[in-house]
């Protein structure tokens, strides 16, 4: 049918020849953002080459700097990875953000429970506070989506704002510093504290969790639940035949994704900024979304995206206050990134976006890996048509 | 408590819930539209912002209508790349819709920056008036509850049988559902698929651009980075929920809005009692309901989020 | 210009069609004279429906010349075919499934082109229902109005689409694979309509492969093979069919039909009374049946009266609303996993329904065996073994090429096909639901599926062959299920098999004993 046909557009196949086109469209891409941020940047008056030249010293330009983009990238690296198990199933949720917010509270109320425990316990524990945390914010829109085909880019988008009115709730109230002037909780135990790995940086010890949960991306990846996962994600009627439970790997694959969420909450709160604060989940829950689609949901290329991310979001922020040009330039610029890697011919992205399509469509309304319910018609037939 | 037994608390609230309810009908209605036609659209949060900001700064410049128009134009503006993108290039409607939601969100939040220095004075205008009909307005609750809205309110709920009649009484309507339902038989038949599907794009993008334009020129009068909170996607769970009908839209963007109001206006009387957090939830806890209970009946375009390439 | 009783209103010169590798037509030549039914024949793939749309202004030609009425005729889009009178009715139809007859009439519909026109033009209703309803009548047809397309028949669609056809002035037909999915008596009516629309004065291009329904239909024929006309314009009055057969195939081989003789074994599949009501679709309305090891069981009907429903409740994917479903005496009713594990294989007549096409090739072919420890340890896939099975293989059932790396959406229809019984197949399956495994394939792939729906029998499978091919039925089945409105209406031997008994069955006309006395099997 037609929505296949972008994909069988005299695709080059071998597999050598894929990953040097797939290398060069995404550096295009990338050229091509920059070449319409500076656009952009002109037509408000301002010199592209300062502009990109703060964000190139911001990013990489001191040890500082370096320590700086790593520790943006991290929970990004984090967040993709779960994000990504997610997507692969099919599944997309853009509750990462508000997961992370409950993962980080998780985290802190955990790491007062240990606040007596030696370190190797207070930390792990706060960590796992935060997953279970980031995992039972997901659960409801995961049930809903397993078992009531409820979209869940939609709930868990709700279940955002709920985090964040829950968050500024215990800012207000239980959690509240007292003689605060802008909202903040009380400073996690010490114990339960990460330190830092880069003297003079605010680069922190939880980042070797990256490391961890890269290199567990990488064997899910390669795993045989992680076949299935896949399989369900690329064709549920395929994976249904064959026997696998579509339920469980949605719910599952949601639920990993709310875990990896809440554990990138914990990163901020016992290692970067030691407290709860409003925005304490920045942005990171979306561009988290966009380093896993960037990076096609392979464990490399969300690094690769991660990092790309995240030394635009130093930069720009260091653009900001040396050059007075607003940061949000950086959102821009990613954007576009992703635009041109809508376009541009990447058999992975293009894999995954039709995954979420067929996911978005199934929770709008279409039943493909479930019995024929009484009064509905099986979409099979119907999309198949013109297929020939 | 007492207050809630008293009328001007609920005329306040119904007509608050219109006023709030204006971006989300203007907004669905043309998403409706572009997803009737096929083409999924999650970057109706970025229209309705860049339609906010331009709107804003341009009716600061000159009149509020001219204000509008510029809005609903940057809307669909960003269709056209949306359009360019999806329809033409035949990139995934998913990806793009969320690019575009960081573009617009990136790009309204630069411009202001830009304009805004920090500490200095944000643009602002004085916020719409009331239109009311004279005779019908004072009637007693009813006038004040439905029918004391502003001109873009007012606007708004003209355009929905305007929009009802183009998807139910003209031939474009039957060729945006053809090209949303069955894309090759519609092709078959002659209809120019990706024409239609670039025109009911364009549309949503008006619209959405104007849903976003009510916000800061009716209702706030100001603008401020990621002010419109959402509202692009709660105009997605409206659509399900009414399963794109222009008519059912108008329902289920009120019901929304009234809950927001509701939430607001509790604030003033219960605040002692229930956290104001909670409160702030109500209208997200509707739209949860609302998703859940829409969900299970929704009948949607059968080719909507697959892009369509005529085999020429 | 030529006026007389035989001369062309329609005339094809030198057109050549090139899709990426496959010229899809060679310097074809055709023409269509007044008051004549014009039949086009060829096998899959021959080209037929290329020049179809090229005729319809649906595809442009790489080169050559067409004429209509004398004039050249170089339609740019489907709307200047229809404006100048082609109509094109396809074999999987084109009225828009979401909307009613009266709406399809207005939709695409050629206008006037002197005026102006505003827009948006209005859809008047009551109108367009008059002049569908006005025409239905004319034609002497049921053609329902205000229904949605989606709720009619098959047939009906049909009918509906010939009906607007010509409500747009239609001066030349183009009928694609008409009678395909149609049962005998809906393909005497089509036969009916044809003949009385050719002596109105709408000569008619009728495409087909089958050459037996076009002696009493058809003035001429002409056949393509391989993108080529093999005979131009030939009176089928004295046509040899079964010359023209051969002519047709290119390769006699294919025409020998040799039943395969296997040994019934034990009753592997045992469905008892399944019922299940869907929709839109006949459902299934107490189906019971047995198929033994080393049986073919082939089941027959009109599309849409239960086989879709069948295929999916016998092989655990849909949860039928009563019965059970046994495979070699367990019950994988309404469960998948219990079907695979007892040994059940699907091939769908869907070919997206069971392949993943941006896996690659050793990625598929894997799917069912992904968790054997040949393949995995520890829970992690073992790539090497893998590709290596995947490449022997692929040999094993000819899938070209035998690639382990290469994605399955760059095969073609046919190796996809193979690729995808390659993994049901593989481990002799103790029951095959196969769903028209060789629809929309080339001869040759046909004749490599085929194989291997027998050979899997005689391995000592179970094998269901649902399938619209009745040639494919008579050369594979041992008997024959008749499917209709959702029940199995008559059952015999396939030596039994004869059109007038297959075809009242078809229609609904025959009940099986012990059933119910309903004069309609249909009654959905």
């Amino acid at each position: 049918m037609s929505q296949d046909a972008a994909a069988s557009v005299s695709a080059p196949e071998s597999p050598f020849e894929r990953r040097t086109i797939s290398l060069t469209t995404s550096l295009l891409a990338v050229l091509a953002a920059l070449g319409l941020g500076a656009i952009i940047l002109v037509a408000s008056g301002i010199n592209p080459l300062t502009a990109y030249g703060a964000i190139i010293t911001g990013s990489f330009g001191s040890s500082f700097a370096l320590g700086e983009t790593l520790a943006r990238a991290a929970p990004l690296a984090v967040v993709g990875a779960g994000a990504a198990v997610a997507l692969r199933a099919g599944a997309i949720t853009i509750g990462a953000q508000g997961q992370l917010v409950a993962g980080s509270i998780g985290a802190l109320v955990t790491g007062f429970l240990f606040a007596g425990a030696p370190s190797f316990v207070a930390i792990p524990a706060a960590a796992i506070g935060g997953m279970v945390f980031g995992a039972v914010w997901v659960l409801i829109p995961a049930l809903l989506r397993a078992y009531m085909n409820v979209n869940e880019i939609l709930s868990t988008l709700l279940f955002n704002e709920f985090a964040f009115l829950l968050l500024a709730y215990l800012l207000n109230n239980p959690l509240k510093e007292p003689r605060a002037i802008t909202p903040k909780s009380k400073t996690i135990p010490e114990n339960a504290a990460l330190g830092d790995l880069l003297g003079g940086t605010r680069l922190h010890a939880g980042v070797v969790a990256v490391a961890v949960v890269i290199a567990l991306f990488f064997i899910w990846t390669r795993s045989v639940a992680g076949y299935r996962y896949d399989l369900y994600g690329e064709n549920p009627q395929l994976a249904h035949s064959l026997g696998i439970p579509g339920r469980r790997v949605l719910l599952n694959s949601l639920l990993i994704s709310g875990a990896t969420a809440g554990l990138a909450g914990w990163m901020q709160v016992a290692g970067l900024l030691g407290r709860l604060y409003e925005n304490i989940a920045e942005e990171i829950g979306f561009f988290g979304l966009v380093a896993a689609m960037l990076g096609g949901a392979q464990p490399l290329g969300i690094v690769a995206a991660s990092l790309l991310v995240g030394a635009l979001q130093a930069g720009g922020l260091h653009m900001q206050s040396t050059e007075g040009i607003p940061a949000t330039l950086s959102d821009v610029i990613q954007a576009l990134i992703l635009l041109g890697f809508a376009v541009r011919y990447a058999p992975q992205i293009t894999a995954i976006g039709q995954r979420v399509i067929r996911s978005v469509r199934t929770s709008l309304g279409m039943l493909p890996h479930q019995r024929v319910p009484k009064g509905k018609t099986r979409s099979r037939g119907r999309r198949s048509k013109g297929a020939q | 408590m007492s207050k809630l037994g008293e009328i001007t608390f609920w005329t306040a609230t119904i007509s608050g819930g219109l006023r709030l309810a204006t971006p989300l009908v203007l907004a669905s209605l043309g998403e409706t539209i572009s997803q009737r036609a096929g083409v999924l659209n999650i970057g109706l949060e970025g229209f309705m912002i860049t339609g906010a900001l331009t709107s804003l700064y341009v009716a600061v410049e000159t009149s509020l209508v001219v204000g509008l128009l510029a809005g609903a134009l940057a809307g669909a503006g960003l269709a056209l790349l949306m359009t360019a993108l999806c329809v033409r290039l035949n990139a995934n409607q998913v990806v793009v819709g969320f690019g575009i939601t960081i573009l617009g969100i990136g790009l309204t939040g630069y411009i202001f920056r830009l304009t805004t220095p920090l500490g200095g004075e944000r643009r602002q205008i004085d916020i719409a008036e009331e239109i009311r009909i004279p005779g019908l307005s004072d009637i007693p609750f009813v006038g004040e509850a439905f029918l004391s809205n502003s001109a873009i309110t007012w606007l708004a709920i003209g355009i929905v049988p305007v929009v009802w009649w183009l998807a139910q009484r003209t031939v474009f309507g039957l060729e945006v559902r053809s090209v949303g339902e069955d894309p090759d038989a519609a092709y078959a038949r002659g209809v120019n698929v990706l024409r239609v599907r670039s025109v009911a794009t364009l549309i949503s993008g008006f619209l959405g651009g104007l849903g976003g334009a009510a916000i800061t020129t009716a209702m706030v009068g100001v603008f401020e980075p990621a002010i419109t909170a959402g509202r692009g996607f709660i105009a997605l769970i409206v659509i399900i929920m009414v399963r794109w009908s222009a008519w059912g839209v108008a329902v289920g963007s009120f019901i929304f809005g009234f809950s927001e109001a509701l939430g607001t206006n509790l604030r003033n009387i219960v605040s002692d009692e229930v956290p104001t957090e909670a409160l702030a939830a109500i209208p997200f806890l509707v739209a949860l309901i609302i998703l859940v209970v829409g969900a299970r009946r929704a009948r949607m375009p059968k080719s909507l989020g697959f892009n369509y390439i005529p085999d020429r | 210009m030529n006026d007389g009783p035989s001369a062309p209103v329609f005339e094809v010169r030198g057109v050549s069609r090139r899709f990426g590798a496959t010229q899809a037509l060679d310097e074809v030549d055709f023409d269509l004279r007044r008051g004549e039914i014009h039949a086009l024949v060829g096998e899959n793939g021959a080209g037929k429906t290329t020049l179809a749309k090229i005729t319809a202004g649906t595809l442009r030609p790489d080169a050559g010349e067409l004429r209509l009425f004398g004039d050249i005729y170089s339609p740019r889009r489907r709307a200047d075919g229809s404006a100048a009178g082609v109509a094109h009715v396809r074999q999987q139809l084109s009225l828009v499934r979401g909307l009613s007859v009266a709406q399809n009439i207005e939709l695409g519909r050629p206008r006037p082109q002197a005026g102006r026109r505003p827009w948006p033009r209005r859809f008047k209703s009551a109108s367009a229902r008059a002049e569908v309803e006005r025409l239905a009548e004319e034609l002497d047809l049921n053609v329902p109005a205000e229904e949605l397309v989606e709720d009619l028949p098959l047939a009906v669609r049909q009918q509906a689409e010939i009906l607007i056809s010509l409500a747009w002035g239609a001066r030349i037909l183009v009928l694609d694979e008409p009678s395909s999915a149609l049962g005998p008596l809906e393909t005497e009516v089509l036969v009916r309509l044809c003949l009385r629309l050719r002596d109105e004065g709408t000569p008619i291009i009728y495409i087909s492969h089958r050459l037996g329904e076009l002696a009493e239909l058809a003035d001429r024929l002409t056949v393509l093979r391989q993108g080529r006309v093999v005979v131009a314009g030939a009176d089928v009055a004295d046509a040899d069919m079964h010359q023209l057969a051969e002519l047709m195939i290119g390769d006699i081989s294919l025409l020998e039909v040799q039943r395969p003789r296997t040994r019934a074994g034990e009753v592997r599949l045992d469905a008892v009374g399944l019922k299940l009501s869907v929709e839109h679709g006949a459902g299934l309305k107490d189906i019971s049946l047995q198929v033994r090891g080393g049986e073919i069981a082939g089941v027959v009907g009109v599309a849409g009266n239960g086989q879709e429903e069948l295929a999916g409740v016998l092989s655990g994917q849909v949860r039928p609303d009563s019965g059970t479903v046994l495979i070699d005496g367990s019950d994988v009713t309404g469960s998948t996993a219990r079907a695979v594990a007892n040994g059940a294989a699907l091939l769908p007549e869907d070919r997206s329904a069971g392949l993943a096409t941006s896996f690659s090739l050793a990625e598929n072919v894997i799917a069912r065996r992904v968790g054997d420890p040949v393949f995995a340890s520890w829970g992690v896939r073992r790539m090497r073994p893998v590709r290596r099975h995947a490449r022997s293989l692929s040999e094993r059932f000819e899938v070209n090429p035998p690639e382990p790396d290469l994605p399955a959406r760059s095969l073609s229809g046919g190796n996809q096909q193979k690729l995808m019984a390659a993994r049901e197949l593989e481990i002799d399956p103790a029951v095959l639901v196969a769903s028209g495994p060789t629809k929309g394939l080339d001869p040759h792939a046909s004749r490599a599926m085929r194989d291997r729906c027998w050979e899997t029998a005689r391995r000592g499978g179970a094998v269901v062959l649902i399938s619209a091919d009745l040639d494919e039925i008579a050369e594979l089945a041992h008997r024959v299920l008749v499917l209709s409105g959702g029940r199995i209406i008559d059952r015999f031997p396939t030596e039994e098999m004869t059109s007038a008994r297959l075809g009242a069955a078809m229609a609904g006309l025959r009940i099986e004993e012990g059933d119910d006395v309903s004069p309609q099997g249909v009654d959905s």
